[in-house]
């Protein structure tokens, strides 16, 4: 994994925000954390992060505005969902909506940094940091 | 008091059709999502248990144990909330976690899969391509549920009273119908369903907190419960846990008394490359059917030193995490739903644990020796398949070595051990049991018929007088008894094994 790639991490727990962004950051990742769906929607706008790490139920505006807010500005960003209520028609409709991948809580940082690390190759092997890149 | 369970897919208006008939009925309506929401609140790790789905991954013996809490929690719920004033549910198989309670009302919901596809683009904005494969990935995603959970065919028309396609009649009118039929004698509660509901109810909430509590979070427990008698059984594998179920439920309103036993015994298969295709495995699954046993999968490498270690839970209780104070998110040590490395071994161990007959899994390098030394022995086995193992030594050396293992551990665990490919003919009825059924129950009868036909003549011989006449008489006798009851005795076993009654 190339060190330095940014990810945008969305979750409204900060305890999530926190312990995930000490894996991340461990691993050479350069993380900023959103703890409402509006704040990350506006950081989307105004900066391209390179992966977007968002949980499902934030607040008003959940994961899968994210996703699609996300997928509509930057289609190749890799986008991975998390969430402590998967559904089997949530997940698919996350990865119809194109996520690189979902994850259901609990979950070890390692777990997720291991899709991160897969999402961050495949960003290298499309042309590297900011290529374009596709889910699984 | 009423209760209706919608089965729905994806966008076919069960739920609405729902809430038309809790409306018109003026009783409570629950949806699935509200049931899984809470179940996920209360530390059920539901969402693990439809990703497994999604991506088609054999359940490990963490996610059956969350499997059976899960199912506790949607019959708590349910009995809870029906039995005030009635329910309308709407989920997937509602009904499924209400067994015998004979009034529930089963309406299946479908839709034409034109007007699904349709309402999947507008509701989701995908192209119509992109909606077709979605309904389609759904729909098997929930059959597999539905599978994974009851091991039932969820579509079969079977488990349904009523079929309402609502591409055909609108929803109201639906209602109307369903409404009138929900007035039937037959879908009335009766004192005897009342009872089985509430026996169902107090049987979900002592599996609840058998799963709540620190001590036996990681058993797999069977429940049942008889106006406050309340029979736990849990796998050998958790007789380090079980002391502390009855004072856990001593606890909970309405139990009178507490039966825990263990399931009867353990079946141990050792193999060298784990098939989930071979004949082996159904042949074994039958068998712990039959004997109420669960199945512990040995799994013999070539050579020495370390094994693939086994995974939590495998023969100790399945590593279940505890995640409420940390928003869902371990700790990189903990061990969650390791499953074992081996494609063979986890397919297999998914399907013992679909069938609730899976009793642990290990990996032992070497032989007789580390075998034994890697078993618990306070198990209680009852029966060891040795399939195939010590391939790589040539065809003869493996046999020698399969019989020297046999051997061993005959004498150290006392129990009958069998090759794999004698399990049909000493434990199953297979097609060449037939004409030894026939043969055997054949010759029974012609002595019978022989002995009775020429019962003059038979005790003129045996009564007559000599010496000589009473020491042949006594070697006929000698003969005759044993091969009859040999005979009978064969065509006994082949008939009882037939009917499958050990």
């Amino acid at each position: 994994m190339t060190p330095g790639f940014e990810v945008l991490l969305v979750d409204d727990e900060p305890i999530v925000g926190k312990r995930l962004r000490t894996a991340l950051e461990r691993a050479g990742y350069r993380v900023e954390v959103c703890e409402t769906g509006a704040s990350a929607l506006a950081r989307i706008e105004e900066h391209a992060h390179d992966i977007v790490v968002t949980d499902i139920r934030i607040d008003e505006v959940d994961g899968i505005e994210i996703l699609k807010a996300v997928k509509a500005r930057r289609p190749e960003t890799p986008t991975i969902l998390i969430t402590g209520y998967a559904t089997v028609e949530v997940a698919r409709e996350a990865l119809a909506r194109g996520a690189f991948d979902f994850l259901a809580k609990p979950f070890r940082p390692k777990d997720l940094l291991r899709v991160v690390d897969r999402a961050a190759a495949q960003i290298e092997e499309r042309g590297g940091k900011g290529g374009p890149a596709e889910g699984p | 008091m009423q209760i209706i369970c919608v089965s729905r897919g994806t966008y076919e208006g069960g739920k609405e059709l729902a809430e038309a008939l809790a409306k018109r009925l003026g009783i409570p309506c629950l949806a699935r999502e509200e049931a899984t929401d809470a179940a996920t609140r209360a530390g059920i790790h539901v969402g693990k248990l439809e990703m497994a789905v999604v991506r088609r991954h054999p359940l490990s013996e963490y996610l059956a144990v969350e499997r059976e809490k899960f199912q506790a929690f949607i019959t708590a719920t349910l009995c809870e909330r029906a039995r005030e004033e009635g329910l309308v549910y709407h989920g997937r198989t509602g009904h499924l976690v209400l067994p015998g309670v004979s009034p529930v009302f089963r309406i299946r919901v479908i839709a034409d899969t034109e007007a699904r596809i349709a309402q999947t683009m507008d509701r989701l904005g995908l192209s119509r391509e992109k909606a077709r494969l979605f309904n389609e990935q759904v729909d098997e995603d929930i059959r597999r549920w539905v599978r994974v959970l009851y091991n039932v065919d969820g579509e079969s028309p079977d488990l349904y009273d009523v079929v309402v396609n609502l591409s055909h009649v609108s929803v109201e009118n639906a209602a109307s119908a369903l409404v009138a039929m929900a007035q039937l004698p037959e879908f009335q509660v009766t004192p005897a369903s009342r009872r089985a509901l509430e026996d169902l109810h107090l049987a979900a909430r002592c599996r609840l907190a058998i799963g709540g509590d620190r001590r036996t979070r990681g058993m797999q427990v069977r429940v049942r419960a008889d106006r406050g008698r309340v029979s736990v059984t849990w796998l050998p594998r958790d007789r380090k846990a079980a002391p502390a179920v009855p004072s856990i439920l001593e606890e909970i309103e309405g139990v009178r008394e507490v039966v825990c036993t263990m399931a009867t015994t353990n079946l141990l298969w050792i193999e060298e490359d784990v098939d989930p295709d071979s004949e082996t495995l159904p042949q074994i699954l039958e068998i712990a059917e039959k004997w109420n046993a669960a199945v512990e999968i040995l799994r013999l490498e070539d050579g020495e030193g370390e094994a693939e270690a086994a995974p939590a839970g495998a023969s100790g209780e399945p590593g279940i995490p505890d995640t409420e104070a940390e928003g869902g998110i371990l700790d990189d040590g903990v061990e969650v739903e390791r499953l074992p490395e081996d494609a063979g071994v986890r397919e297999t161990m998914g399907r013992l644990v679909s069938a609730g007959r899976a009793g642990g899994y290990r990996a032992v390098r070497g032989g007789a020796r580390e075998i034994l030394q890697s078993l618990d022995r306070t198990s209680s086995y009852s029966l060891v398949v040795v399939g195939r193992v010590f391939s790589s030594k040539g065809v003869s050396t493996a046999k020698r070595l399969s019989r020297e293992l046999a051997g061993s551990l005959a004498d150290a665990l006392r129990v009958p051990v069998i090759g794999s490919d004698e399990l049909r003919s000493q434990y199953l009825f297979g097609p060449g049991h037939w004409l030894k059924l026939a043969l055997h129950g054949a010759l029974a009868a012609l002595l019978l018929f022989l002995v009775f036909t020429y019962q003059a003549p038979i005790l003129e011989f045996l009564a007559r007088g000599g010496t000589r006449h009473r020491i042949l008489a006594a070697a006929a006798l000698f003969l005759f008894v044993p091969l009859f009851a040999h005979l009978y005795g064969s065509f006994a076993r082949y008939l009882f094994r037939l009917m499958k009654i050990e």
